[in-house]
């Protein structure tokens, strides 16, 4: 069974992509490919992952690692799981400290480190860093992740779902300081989300996944203005807005990847659907604007790069 | 590596562990009764009042009175001087049973339950064939294949118990694995043998120190018994089971000779026990009633 396929996208130097899907619509998977972070069972069975001009599919696993944390951070989903419990705060940010500065005394390690937890906002640094997760709040936990995830100054910066278990009012909190941490850095970002308001507020590009693949990759100001996949069209018709009376739910749900329906994934659901997309994969297709879109509405306009 | 401590102003695990010590007589009971052998043990030598070795025929068997507390034994031994100084073959027994396991159970357990696949079914499938067999009965196996004596002793018992740490291990590590701090150490670039010792190990402390305490009885007890049917500890050392065993032939008429040791045994292991009991109520975070 194929989790992710045909998946292709580029995230430009300080620039922000933002992936949204449903739940099991594939993000996470991508996400964790490009570190080369799929366990057991799951196996990456192809493609290329370049990142400034390296494969990171080759790369041997010794070589993986030096680009794990150092040049590519992650931040996960679930900051309550993803501190150590057994050990202090402090203690598990001086490690990545000293990882990746061989040389820095240890007086230095102690300093920077609570000069980090000042960066992402944390107020009484000394005594947060003496603290043990456990004592700490959810957006705490998660502006240390941070912290931790930038503090070797990474080229590119995945986040996935980083505010799905915390309050909304921490939420815009946290993403506001991965904006402005991922600017003073100058990170590029892969911020993996369910959540349209969300990419609006951080990214400059969105991709629409859905079952697996991308079916509608463009910049994000054209997604809320001329969204051109049905799938992206009932999507924003599903967000809350002032005024908008009521919702309108996408019937069904996503596909079970076992048993993908044929051709469009999407076609059981879509009020669009003809003929064709029962029967025939739709590719990615560039359009006029700039945008690539995978639907049978929107015929070959130039010569679709193959995905 | 540089290694930087942080130290928290209030610890929280002292005054916590006092105050639940505190509603708990039994585990109070428990301290006192280690507390009180292993002050035997230190200072056996200043505080028993014969040399556990030294033979008085002309006063053997003689029951409990002023000059003999516990009495003697059929060779005029100081009974109490013995039980004083079996308390350090108890402890040996126990420390070293115990720590032979933990090296061998730990870092199967942690590869096993991380690994996971044929590793881990290899592994497991060997504990099922230990644990298989009664722990007391593998153990005269073991120790009548390769002789008696103290070392034999220990090292069957360890023998029989590590498995029971390899499982108790691999059930925490498969649980921990699935932590996002595990994922978010590989993400950083750790390595697979640093993630199983530096980040899951930690975590599985107390469970193990539970384990281990109540193994501390249970091997001092597995011992007594090898003794007792002639395979562990030989005469003459000063070992509560051996003694036992001795004392049995006379039992109808020095009834001291087997009630002394037996109950140095009893109080030991119960010691033990409630001590381990209490651990995992205080180490069991579900019972603690905070995060």
């Amino acid at each position: 069974m194929k989790a992710v396929d045909g998946v292709n996208f580029t995230v430009k130097r300080a620039s922000a992509l933002g992936i949204v899907g449903e739940t099991g619509s594939g993000k996470t998977v991508t996400a964790l490919s490009v570190l080369r972070l799929i366990q057991e069972p799951g196996k990456i069975v192809g493609g290329t992952v370049n990142f400034e001009g390296r494969d990171l599919m080759s790369l041997s696993e010794q070589e993986i690692r030096e680009v794990r944390g150092r040049e590519i951070s992650m931040i996960f989903q679930d900051p309550n799981t993803s501190l150590n419990p057994a050990f202090r705060v402090g203690d598990q940010i001086s490690e990545l400290i000293a990882r990746f500065n061989k040389e820095i005394r240890t007086g230095d390690v102690n300093r920077e480190a609570a000069s980090w937890l000042q960066a992402v906002g944390i107020p009484d640094e000394k005594r947060r860093l003496a603290s043990y997760p456990h004592e700490l709040s959810g957006g705490t936990k998660q502006r240390i992740m941070i912290a931790m995830a930038l503090l070797s100054k990474p080229k590119l910066l995945i986040a996935d779902e980083p505010t799905t278990s915390l309050d909304v009012t921490v939420q815009a909190q946290i993403l506001a300081l991965i904006q402005k941490l991922k600017a003073e850095i100058g990170t590029s970002l892969l911020l993996i989300t369910h959540n349209l308001g969300v990419v609006a507020e951080m990214c400059d590009e969105v991709a629409i996944m859905y079952a697996g693949k991308i079916v509608e990759q463009s910049p994000v100001h054209d997604i809320f203005t001329h969204p051109k996949h049905p799938y992206t069209k009932m999507l924003l018709e599903a967000v809350p807005k002032p005024g908008r009376k009521r919702l309108i739910p996408i019937p069904g749900t996503v596909p079970n990847l076992i048993n993908t329906p044929p051709g469009c994934a999407f076609h059981p659901r879509c009020p669009r659907a003809m003929d064709v997309c029962s029967k025939q994969v739709p590719s990615l297709t560039k359009m006029g604007d700039g945008s690539f879109v995978a639907c049978h509405l929107y015929p070959d306009e130039e010569n679709a790069p193959k995905v | 590596m540089n290694e930087v401590k942080f130290r928290a102003r209030t610890p929280l695990k002292a005054p916590f562990a006092i105050r639940l010590l505190r509603n708990s007589p039994l585990a109070i009971f428990g301290v006192a009764t280690i507390a009180f052998n292993i002050l035997m043990a230190i200072s056996a030598s200043s505080i028993s009042p014969y040399d556990p070795y030294a033979m008085q025929l002309g006063n053997k068997l003689q029951g409990p009175d002023a000059a003999h507390i516990f009495g003697t034994d059929q060779l005029g031994r100081d009974i109490l001087t013995r039980v004083i100084w079996g308390s350090r073959v108890s402890f040996e027994i126990g420390v070293v049973v115990v720590a032979l396991s933990l090296f061998v159970g730990i870092p199967l357990g942690l590869v096993s339950g991380y690994a996971g696949g044929w590793l881990d079914e290899g592994i497991m499938r060997v504990t099922d064939i230990f644990l298989a067999f009664p722990a007391l009965v593998l153990a005269i196996f073991i120790q009548a294949a390769i002789g008696p004596g103290l070392t034999n002793a220990m090292f069957s018992i360890a023998i029989v118990s590590w498995p029971t740490y390899a499982r108790l291990v691999r059930g925490s590590a498969m649980s921990i694995k699935q932590n996002e701090f595990i994922e978010a150490a590989r993400a950083v670039g750790e390595g697979k043998l640093r993630i199983l010792f530096r980040h899951i190990f930690p975590n599985v402390l107390s469970p193990i120190t539970v384990q281990s305490t109540l193994d501390m009885g249970g091997a001092v007890l597995t011992a007594a018994g090898l003794s007792f049917i002639g395979f562990g500890v030989q005469p003459p050392t000063a070992e509560w089971g051996a003694m036992v065993s001795t004392g049995r032939d006379y039992i109808a008429f020095a009834w001291w000779m087997t009630a002394f040791p037996g109950l140095a045994i009893f109080l030991f292991v119960l010691g033990f026990n409630l001590l381990g009991d209490w651990l995992n109520d205080f180490l069991n975070p579900r019972l603690r009633g905070v995060e």
